[in-house]
């Protein structure tokens, strides 16, 4: 027997599968040019659309919290205080960075915030770091601060885009996650944030994941009884920080 | 009376079988309102025993003496007593379309066939009967009528302006009583396991009456209930809504400041 | 043994079923629980119905151009760098797969909840392959694997039925010493599958939305394992029912937000990933990625009128409504899709010999229908299948059968049925007077009367537990009532409105 796995990407496999499901359904193939997906109606765009910005916000902030979820709004001038009081208060000892240029952080007012923690081990998520030392920075950290695009109000998530800076490893390992999400990142809705995606991809942008967050990691299984904290992050804080 | 609507009388079998009260109450009711009634003779059941058991063919002939018997009047509209067989008669259409002499006639009869609250609410726009009933009463819903036919508020609109009625809310009142046609002879395990709940919930709000809008349904519970000493009284919504009536006390929606009830509700989520 | 779960009657089952008191009580609960979430939820997003139509819009679309848009998703994996391997069969989806691990030396297995993988039976396939382990991450499903691989009772909860005590002894087994307290136990499984997270080599995950347009695919979940087994083994494969595609984020994003309502009332899963191979300069995540496009028998719902149980999301809804899963639970269906979702799929997948009663384990009450959040038509499908196994393969030779077609031919004839109602009172001779009535019943003068079981089986099944109404005599009867009566005058104001409101 030959092997399946020649097969995959193969023209003959795909094409014998595909016209296969042609002959079942009776329907031509390739007729998508002409009937392209249109929606018969756009709710999804019209969501939350009637709030103006305050009102979008305190709604952003309400479904955070239905998702356990701490929402913490800070200027420029206070996130760094904000950090390390955090810092402390938790205890941590083994912090996770993203490797981002300096001027992201210091565009937050966040130069070097780390430097004067107390944290006993920061560690920066890198690509010369390699694979395996950097998701041992993740899962041994107790605190990992990263970034975030948008702050979706309809459901109270974040959202974070997988960078060679700021790897999968990074969201889901570690103990406590920050996310710092610009306040001018407010969208209404996953739509809105689908749509800036779109165009971002469009324009170039380079992932190979997108992850919308709500909240820390959690789980009905056990007699349908909520349970905080699984195998992601048992802590999930939003850090919405006005712009410069 | 100049205009009085023409109603044929969809009478369902079990009404003619079994239930005499429920169908003279629904005629008196109707002809109360202003309803000119007619019974074709010729009916004899909607078809649900057989074809919801899958037996599709042999349902025919019963579908196609239904169509005949309820269009052998010239009537405006068709009422039956039970939302369940009304629904079933309203899938004719579906089921008969590529039929050239019974899917015109099918159609026909979908278009003016209406469950008896629904027809008194939204077609007769009628929001008080006149009837009076001293009582606690809980109200057993109809799945075919709220799902199917898409009906979930006349009757409890209606049954809330009858004099004298304090309703209960039936807990879990979403949950099918384990009736199901032949489903409750085919699967007597999951069907009493199914109404013994419902009997629970029924007997939990003490109420005095059991009021229901389908015949099916009220058997099965009934049955089930007299078996197990479980006293309760079992009334139809036309029982009710013909219950010492004082016509005078008959009101139109549009005489009140109420606003129309939507058939689905708040939705249905 | 493919989708079923069981070799035992349905009968058989049902009866075991029943006499789980805890787990009935924990379905019960479970569907009370999730009919306020899920309600609440769904209020909150507002004109639930139009939300409703594009969703059912957007599957059925898909459904039209499935073959397109499998071929667009397909070339969109491959130009990343991905592969992708278009499986018929159960059997070539899992050794597929099977070679797949043999040929990247896998000996650290980690998968993330999936049907799918369930459907063609990749566990015990993988397990076969010497030096390899494999666990389960989803937290229920690695309690079901702990306990001997136990199938799932329910597509989003399979752990429905279990308790925490009996969920304590599982872990026990692995050196869990703590108590029963549901928040020790899932921390405890954290630590435990942190450990094997770290070293996995092979991740596999299911996949609820692939997207055509840029060739990724869309996970939702609450605990993070389906991204932790994304982010740390180097190869992942994908397994995805054929039918799980969209056009693009955006339709992906609509049914994203209707499947967490649906399923679990939440506004959106905790993670809702959109992922691929991983890209240049990127540390972590997928170095090898593959999908494997299942059908498995969905094509035979192509083009039927069964197709609509492919625009299924999997959110489970269905089986959170229905009253008679309320009072089996999931097992007792003995296939690994129950409920009303299973009852429509089950015969597809696996066939009528196999699954032939669980059409009938419904009494049409249409709950599903209601909530199904793309608009599958479940109770009219259950009803297809009804009348494919009567009227075209014959599958009931029992006295049933010949009762059901003689109450066809008896309601077809007006003729027949006035002998009946002349002759009902006087033909329930063996209904026996029970005595006073416990229940004052619909008719004036009527009784319920107790029916001795000298009767068939059919029927049987209803005297068993109720009592019936006997039939008035034919003097009593409706019709003749109706042909002697005096109509009633029209109440004055009826008189007044001129017979009839506003047509």
């Amino acid at each position: 027997m030959s092997s399946l796995l020649e097969q995959a990407n193969s023209k003959e496999n795909r094409e014998q599968f595909l016209n296969r499901l042609q002959k079942a359904s009776g329907r031509k193939r390739h007729q998508l040019a002409d009937h392209p997906f249109k929606p018969l109606n756009n709710l999804p765009d019209q969501l939350l659309a009637d709030l103006d910005p305050e009102d979008l916000y305190a709604e952003a902030i309400k479904n955070s919290k239905s998702v356990n979820a701490t929402v913490v709004e800070k200027s420029a001038a206070q996130v760094a205080d904000y950090l390390r009081q955090l810092v402390a208060e938790k205890g941590v000892k083994n912090l996770l960075l993203p490797g981002v240029d300096q001027a992201v952080w210091d565009n937050y007012g966040l130069g070097d915030w780390y430097q004067h923690s107390g944290v006993a081990t920061v560690n920066t998520w890198s690509p010369q770091a390699g694979r395996m030392t950097n998701e041992e920075y993740a899962n041994q950290a107790d605190l990992a601060v990263g970034m975030a695009d948008y702050l979706i109000a309809s459901t109270g998530t974040v959202t974070v885009v997988n960078s060679p800076v700021q790897g999968r490893g990074f969201n889901f390992l570690p103990t406590r996650f920050v996310a710092i999400v610009p306040k001018s990142g407010l969208v209404r809705s996953t739509r809105e944030a689908v749509e800036k995606y779109q165009h971002r991809f469009a324009d170039g942008l380079t992932t190979s994941a997108i992850t919308f967050i709500s909240g820390p990691s959690n789980s009905g299984d056990i007699e349908m009884e909520l349970v905080v904290g699984v195998h992601g992050p048992l802590e999930c804080t939003y850090l919405v920080v006005a712009d410069r | 009376m100049d205009n009085q609507p023409r109603v044929c009388i969809f009478s369902s079998c079990l009404v003619d079988l079994l239930f005499p009260n429920v169908g003279k109450s629904m005629v008196e009711v109707l002809e109360r309102l202003g309803c000119q009634t007619f019974l074709p003779e010729k009916q004899v059941c909607c078809g649900q025993p057989t074809y919801n058991s899958g037996y599709a063919k042999g349902s025919m002939k019963t579908f196609k003496n239904e169509i005949d018997a309820l269009l052998s009047i010239d009537a405006d509209y068709i009422v039956g007593p039970t939302g369940s067989c009304v629904f079933m008669i309203k899938e004719y259409k579906d089921i008969l379309k590529d039929d050239p002499v019974y899917g015109p006639r099918a159609a026909a009869l979908a278009d003016k066939i209406y469950e008896f609250s629904q027809f008194i609410y939204r077609v007769l726009g009628v929001v008080d009967c006149g009837a009076e009933l001293d009582a606690t009463i809980t109200v057993h819903r109809s799945c075919h009528m709220t799902r199917l036919l898409g009906e979930r508020t006349a009757p409890f609109v209606l049954l809330d302006h009858v004099k004298g009625i304090k309703r209960i809310p039936l807990h879990n009142v979403q949950l099918c009583c384990g009736f199901g046609g032949t489903f409750s002879a085919k699967e007597p395990e999951l069907s009493t396991a199914m109404v013994a709940d419902k009997a629970k919930n029924i007997m939990a709000t003490k109420a005095d009456i059991l009021v229901g809008m389908e015949t099916s349904c009220l058997m099965n519970i009934a049955g089930y209930m007299n078996r197990n000493g479980q006293h309760i009284k079992v009334m139809h919504i036309a029982e009710v809504l013909n219950h010492d009536v004082d016509p005078s006390r008959i009101k139109y929606l549009k005489d009140t400041h109420e606003a129309v009830v939507p058939a689905n509700g708040e939705g249905v989520f | 043994m493919g989708i079923a779960t069981s070799n035992q009657p349905f009968k058989q089952r049902v009866k075991e079923a029943e006499s789980d008191q805890f787990m009935r009580d924990a379905v019960a609960k479970a569907q009370d629980a999730q009919f306020v979430k899920r309600t609440a939820s769904r209020r909150e997003l507002g004109h639930w119905n139009e939300w409703r139509d594009l969703a059912e819009q957007i599957r059925q679309h898909v459904l039209k151009y499935l073959p397109d848009y499998l071929e667009e998703f397909a070339g969109n994996v491959e130009r990343q760098g991905g592969h992708v391997f278009f499986a018929q069969t159960e059997d070539e989806a899992h050794q597929f797969i099977k070679e797949l691990a043999i040929a990247k030396k896998a000996k650290r297995i980690v998968k993330s909840k999936s049907m799918v993988t369930t459907e063609i039976d990749l566990d015990k396939t993988l397990l076969s392959i010497p030096g390899v382990n494999l666990l389960e991450s989803d937290l229920a499903e690695f309690i079901l694997q702990e306990d001997n691989w136990e199938e799932p009772a329910h597509i989003v909860f399979p752990t429905l039925g279990m308790n925490r005590d009996q969920i304590q002894k599982e872990f026990q087994k692995l050196g869990y010493d703590g108590d029963n307290d549901p928040q020790h136990e899932a921390r405890f499984v954290r630590g435990y599958l942190r450990k094997y997270f770290m070293s996995a080599d092979f991740g596999i995950t299911g996949c609820n939305f692939a997207i055509a347009d840029n060739g990724m695919i869309n996970l939702d979940t609450n605990e993070g394992n389906a991204d932790l087994t994304m982010a740390i083994p180097k190869t992942q494969v994908v397994v995805m029912g054929m039918e799980r595609i969209v056009p693009s984020m955006k339709e992906a994003e609509v049914l994203d937000n209707m499947l967490a309502r649906s399923a679990v009332g939440q506004k959106l899963t905790t993670y809702c990933t959109f992922t691929g191979k991983q890209k240049a300069g990127e540390v972590d995540g997928p170095e090898d990625f593959w999908v494997v496009i299942v059908d498995d028998g969905r094509s035979k719902a192509l083009g039927t009128e069964f197709e609509p149980i492919l625009q299924c999301i999997r959110c489970g809804a269905c089986m959170n409504v229905c009253p008679v899963y309320r009072q089996i639970g999931g097992k007792a269906y003995g296939s690994i899709y129950p409920g009303p979702l299973g009852e429509v799929l089950s015969p597809i997948l696996g066939g009528y010999e196999q699954f032939q009663e669980l059409p009938y384990a419904c009494s049409l009450c249409a709950a599903c229908s209601e909530t199904c959040p793309v608009k599958i038509p479940l109770q009219h499908l259950i009803r297809e299948h009804r009348i494919i196994e009567m009227d075209d393969k014959h599958m009931d030779h029992s006295m049933t059968n010949l009762i059901l077609k003689m109450v066809g031919v008896g309601t077809g004839s007006p003729a027949l049925f006035d002998s009946a109602l002349e002759m009902a009172h006087s033909g329930t001779k063996l209904f026996t007077d029970g005595g006073p009535n416990a229940v004052e019943p619909m008719y004036d003068g009527g009784k319920i009367d107790y029916v001795p079981k000298a009767a068939p089986k059919l029927i049987h099944g209803w005297i068993d537990t109720r009592d019936v109404p006997r039939p008035p005599k034919a003097k009593n009867n409706f019709r003749h009532w109706y042909k002697h009566h005096q109509p009633v005058e029209p109440a004055p104001i009826v008189k007044k409105e001129g017979g009839q409101a506003d047509e």
